[in-house]
């Protein structure tokens, strides 16, 4: 399917079948309205442009197109998802080491840490055995990722100490490759801690929503106060020794802050340079949801903060905002892009008992319960039901118009509505918008 | 066939058949968009391809 759209006076038009992306002048802009694969230059449209922009210019600019389409660059065939192996070994794992948070953040879809359960911790045999479920699940795959997440991980910090410690000593007797990451809220670090996650942590997400008065209205303690002040200055020491390493400075956007640029720079202008802010994932009911309503203005905020990041990056080429980051370059192949995030699949999620969900937003929902790591119980048949989901999810994705740069989400046709589906083209736009040279 | 280059009226900005991802593996072991800095607005446009051993198509 071709799509296009102007942004940032450049007329921008997407393949969304082979991924292409072009920048095209007005003559095949205004073509496109009319152009239909095998058509030719008999048309009546052809003469009545050929009288606006000249006969020469019009054929010119319908051959260009007409040999992007015979190369199955523009009007490329539909995928045939059928042909595509989507099952896989499971390859990452998000290991909730803790149930338990000292923040009480509005928006937090854990149920404040919870995940609506008991307040617990994991414990380092039920984490050992999810690595080891791990390994003896991922096949062939030599890659596997461990990402620490909650609640808030860093309060089982022993825990996460031994996990490291035995997946590394496991690594080298079953030839796999661990990389760690982690989701912290920045609370109860210390010099030491600090210099472990530097030293383990592959990426670090740092959990900050950007202006005080924001952050502090959302991300708040059980006694109701702010944690702004103590997290920046953590998060500042992080980064300061954490040289070329990756991180992340991550925070939520919602129906209060819908000026989120503002919190872009707010954040840029604390010397962080990695950041993304994502819209909040929350009860409808609540009065600070995302809406459909407000997705004129979440488009508009995205167009604003695209033009920042454009005029940012010329001054600092360092800076990265995470979801304009779309990798034309080096874009991952066609079978991850159908894949996704591998919910269920590639991916699962495992809770403080062991317990086995598709992903990080389906624990608690007992209906995708998938097995326990501490018997090695593991149930193929929600594994199956997620990939029929993932099939099923595509095809509300076939005609979507950024569908070669986002991928489906179970958790979101499973728990949300279209509006995420809504942000995230809109989003995709802007992000476009910033990679077209000037 | 690989064809990125620019013509006068469109300027191909990316184009999968000129480059590597045309060969298509799917061999997994890239990172998972989840593990990456979000857990709720799911994406694999900004994700890598880590296989540095598949041919370029022709």
């Amino acid at each position: 399917m071709m799509h296009k759209f102007e942004k940032f006076g450049k007329k921008i038009v997407i393949d969304t079948n082979s991924s292409s992306v072009y920048v095209v002048d007005d003559v095949v802009y205004e073509i496109l309205d009319f152009y239909t694969p095998g058509c030719n230059k008999n048309s009546s449209w052809f003469c009545t442009l050929a009288k606006k922009y000249g006969e020469n210019e019009v054929s010119e600019a319908f051959d260009e197109i007409q040999k992007l389409e015979k190369n199955s660059q523009l009007f490329a065939k539909d995928i045939n998802i059928n042909n595509i192996k989507i099952e896989s070994p499971i390859k990452a794992m998000c290991l909730n080491v803790a149930h338990d948070c000292q923040l009480r953040c509005k928006y937090c879809f854990a149920s404040q840490g919870d995940f609506g359960g008991q307040r617990m911790l994991m414990s380092d045999k039920t984490a050992k055995n999810a690595i080891d479920f791990l390994i003896l699940n991922s096949g062939k795959r030599k890659n596997l990722e461990i990402d620490f997440f909650g609640g808030e991980p860093m309060m089982n910090f022993e825990v996460i100490k031994k996990t490291i410690e035995y997946a590394k000593i496991n690594a080298k007797i079953f030839d796999k490759n661990f990389r760690f990451t982690i989701t912290t809220n920045g609370l109860g670090l210390d010099d030491e801690k600090i210099d472990f996650l530097n030293q383990e942590m592959s990426n670090i997400v740092m959990s900050l929503d950007g202006r005080k008065n924001i952050n502090d209205s959302m991300r708040i303690t059980a006694n109701g106060l702010g944690c702004y002040d103590i997290i920046v200055n953590n998060f500042k020491k992080i980064v300061k020794k954490r040289g070329k390493k990756d991180y992340y400075i991550r925070g939520t956007f919602t129906k209060k802050n819908l000026d989120f640029t503002q919190d872009v720079i707010a954040l840029y202008n604390l010397g962080f340079k990695k950041i993304s802010l994502e819209p909040a994932v929350i009860d409808e009911n609540t009065d600070y949801a995302l809406n459909f309503e407000d997705i004129e203005k979440i488009k508009h905020e995205y167009d604003k903060l695209a033009s920042w990041v454009i005029n940012t990056k010329k001054i600092d080429p360092d800076f990265v905002f995470f979801h304009f980051n779309i990798n034309l370059e080096n874009s991952p192949c066609l079978t991850k892009k159908i894949k996704g995030c591998g919910c269920g699949n590639d991916y699962i999620a495992v809770t403080p008992n062991g317990d086995i969900f598709p992903c990080h937003q389906f624990v608690g929902k007992n209906e995708f319960l998938m097995g326990n790591v501490n018997n090695n119980l593991f149930s193929k048949s929600i594994k199956s039901k997620c990939i029929k989901n993932l099939q099923n999810t595509l095809k509300l994705c076939k005609n979507c118009t950024a569908k070669a740069f986002c991928s489906p989400c179970l958790a979101r046709s499973k728990f949300t509505s279209e509006l995420g589906c809504k942000i995230s083209r809109s989003r995709v736009e802007s992000a476009l918008g910033t990679l077209i040279p000037e | 066939m690989s064809m990125s280059i620019n013509m006068k009226h469109i300027s191909t900005i990316s184009s999968p058949n000129s480059n590597k991802n045309a060969c298509d593996t799917g061999c997994g072991e890239c990172q998972a968009s989840c593990q990456s800095a979000c857990k709720t607005s799911c994406t694999v446009g900004n994700q890598k391809c880590e296989n540095q051993n598949i041919q370029i198509c022709e």
